[in-house]
């Protein structure tokens, strides 16, 4: 006779499922939005939390989110955020959500519309049923966020359109918060854009619930996308977030992530290259001190034939934080004349920092151009003697280097000004982060 | 300036120098010359404080203040400078960058106000035309895909922007085409100064047509075993060590 276990997170499960329905009983819906939600939220109900025995998620347990039933609101250790420098990008369209609720909206934008789901029309119902439905079934938070009726937001690009820079900040105010936002972009052809989301704790520093994040693109022929995701989030917030990008002939999609980890922070960024000639950069900085942990899992497929990707990820990992970096590229039987590249560096500054890494190639198609590399290292000791004998302080010796070793991804940020707050962004790491 | 008595170190558990005595004045240029593996190099990493390089016994003092007291920053904070045998590439550090960090450190050290940026640069400009590299050099990666001789130029342009007191240079001839040399050369030469000292350590007579020296040492086994004027240098280019009978056992065991 065997007794079964109960599964580790089940009670997270039902206390998120639980918490998802009473938010779908309350909410005023239409009700092909309602029938979309429920259908995720039984998706939901049937997925495995993961544990470390799910391989994907081996290195990134979930065990903190436990607290977030448990806990009184307001009752768990925080840490003062710091308030996030300005960024000094003149005037730039901006989104605001507080707690995971759309809060602000800008005035109008040429080339750029915004509806809220649930005041959708018939033909952009259609798009968001398509987007909510098109769920990787292995990552279950993703049907939470599809099933969970807090707000979504679909951004439609014109075709030809060329706009300023669009931001939408995400700010967690209140403790044991569940933001659970959800976008989705449409641009047209040749429509040219570039989107900066910023996931911020609130100076006030209650910010400890969990983010669970999604987006979603969609560009058509031509259209160009430059995307920045900065994590700048309280030591203590749980990120779950997700980005998919489809992209069509000739279009191209440029991610920029920077993040500075916190207690749980995942992301997983796919790319589907779905027509010939599209193109795609992934690039990322990771700065982790304290014992933040970030995850990144990446997965790109090359579906058609002469397809570029590059992608560049590295991180300095201090005191007892811990990275996880697995970078798929997955190259379809006819994607032939593939080019993909891919690196992953990461600088350990303590024996106790942690680094796991992994490249995975399938490749499906025999005329592609196909290159992966990862590496773990310290400091150059050579690098730091000889700026000490140029007088520059050992402490600061480092500094110069572990901005050094990240700085070259910092600066391919298109956008100059962003690329500049981005370095002001990672000042402080420099400082806290010390080699042991 | 620079007093070096009874000097014992070693490289992990190999002893290198042996009871090196040197004494350097102001305004003295010393060439230090010897066969490979005599403990030339070592001598430079000593006395800038290189991690590994222990030393067992013997002491240097530097303008009456113990050197080996000193972190290798302090040692530089101090007025010493090694032109490096390998500069070492730093990929995403400027050189500009990497300068300006270098003298406001110091500047700082001795209590002085930080150069500002326009200030920097133009001297940054003026220096590193003294050595006939493009300024552009100063916006790349500190020795970041440098040649050889570019990177040699580019240690003479931190040296003359530094201004040290005491400046080594550890075969910052080995080559050299004869074009580098003479700027390495003249850039030596221009630093030359009555509160100032310079110490070459080269392996061929060669350099010493350009910058010519005070005294010669050829340093054997890890000690000076002779010295001399400048004759001496000219005197090994002519016979080799060989006349010096030198023992050899040591670095052949």
């Amino acid at each position: 006779m065997t007794i079964a276990t109960p599964h580790p997170y089940e009670t997270l499960k039902q206390w998120l499922l639980g918490k998802a329905r009473e938010q779908l009983k309350t909410t005023d819906a239409p009700d092909w939005l309602k029938g979309q939600r429920l259908a995720a939220l039984d998706v939901f109900a049937n997925a495995t939390l993961p544990t470390r025995k799910t391989e994907n998620w081996r290195y990134t347990p979930i065990v903190s989110l436990n607290s977030l039933s448990q806990a009184a609101a307001g009752d768990e250790t925080r840490s003062p955020t710091e308030s996030l420098p300005e960024l000094s990008a003149g005037p730039s369209p901006t989104f605001t959500f507080i707690d995971g609720v759309l809060s602000t909206t800008p005035e109008s934008v040429a080339g750029l519309t915004w509806t809220r789901f649930s005041e959708a029309s018939d033909a952009q119902q259609l798009h968001i049923t398509a987007a909510l439905q098109s769920l990787p079934p292995q990552h279950p938070f993703l049907a939470l966020n599809a099933g969970w009726s807090g707000e979504g937001l679909l951004l439609e690009v014109a075709p030809e359109a060329t706009l300023p820079l669009i931001q939408i900040h995400y700010l967690a105010q209140t403790a044991q918060a569940l933001s659970l936002p959800r976008i989705v972009v449409r641009a047209g052809r040749h429509s040219r854009f570039e989107l900066l989301e910023v996931f911020a704790s609130s100076p006030r520093a209650d910010g400890t619930g969990l983010t669970n994040h999604a987006i979603q693109f969609q560009l058509a022929n031509s259209a160009q996308c430059v995307h920045t995701v900065v994590n700048h989030e309280a030591p203590e917030q749980r990120h779950i977030g997700f980005v998919q990008a489809t992209l069509q002939g000739h279009s191209r999609y440029e991610h920029h992530a920077f993040a500075r980890g916190s207690a749980l922070c995942r992301r997983d960024i796919q790319v589907d290259l779905s027509e010939p000639a599209a193109e795609t950069r992934l690039n990322g900085v990771y700065l982790l001190n304290g014992s933040r942990h970030c995850d990144f899992h990446t997965c790109i497929n090359h579906q058609a034939p002469h397809c570029n990707s590059e992608e560049a990820f590295r991180g300095i990992i201090g005191d007892t934080a811990r990275a996880v970096f697995n970078g798929r590229i997955h190259i379809y039987r006819d994607a032939q004349k593939s080019n993909a590249q891919m690196s992953n560096n990461n600088l350990l500054l303590t024996s106790r920092a942690e680094v796991n890494t992994k490249p995975e190639l399938e490749i499906y198609a025999d005329d592609v151009k196909c290159s992966h590399g990862a590496t773990v290292g310290q400091l150059d000791k050579q690098a730091l003697y000889y700026c000490q004998s140029r007088g520059i302080p050992y402490e600061m010796a480092c500094q110069l280097l572990s901005h050094a070793f990240v700085n070259e991804l910092l600066e391919s940020v298109p956008n100059g000004e962003i690329a500049t707050w981005l370095e002001a962004l990672a000042e402080p790491f420099y400082r806290e982060a010390k080699p042991a | 300036m620079l007093s070096i008595k009874n000097l014992y170190a070693r490289v992990e558990d190999k002893e290198i120098l042996k009871g090196l005595t040197l004494d350097i004045k102001a305004g003295e240029v010393h060439a230090i010359m010897g066969p490979n593996g005599s403990g030339k190099s070592t001598l430079t990493h000593v006395l800038t404080g290189r991690e590994g390089y222990e030393v067992t016994s013997g002491e240097v003092i530097y303008e009456g203040k113990n050197l080996l007291d000193m972190a290798p920053e302090q040692r530089a904070q101090e007025g010493l400078f090694l032109a490096f045998q390998y500069p070492v590439e730093i990929p995403g550090v400027s050189n500009l960058q990497f300068m300006r960090t270098s003298m406001n450190s110091i500047r700082k050290y001795r209590g002085q106000d930080e150069l500002d940026a326009g200030a920097f640069l133009k001297l940054a400009r003026q220096k590193i035309g003294m050595v006939n590299l493009d300024p552009e050099f100063l916006k790349r990666g500190v020795n970041e895909g440098f040649s050889g001789g570019e990177k040699k130029r580019n240690e003479i342009m931190q040296m003359l922007m530094l201004e040290p007191r005491l400046a080594l240079l550890d075969e910052t001839d080995s080559g050299l085409d004869i074009d580098a040399l003479q700027v390495v050369a003249n850039g030596v030469n221009a630093l030359k100064h009555p509160d100032r000292a310079v110490l070459l350590v080269t392996h061929y007579q060669r350099l010493l047509n350009y910058i010519v020296p005070d005294y010669v040492h050829v340093l054997a086994n890890g000690r000076i075993v002779k010295s001399g004027g400048r004759e001496l240098a000219l005197e090994l280019e002519e016979k080799g060590y060989g006349w010096l009978n030198i023992d050899d056992s040591d670095s052949n065991a």
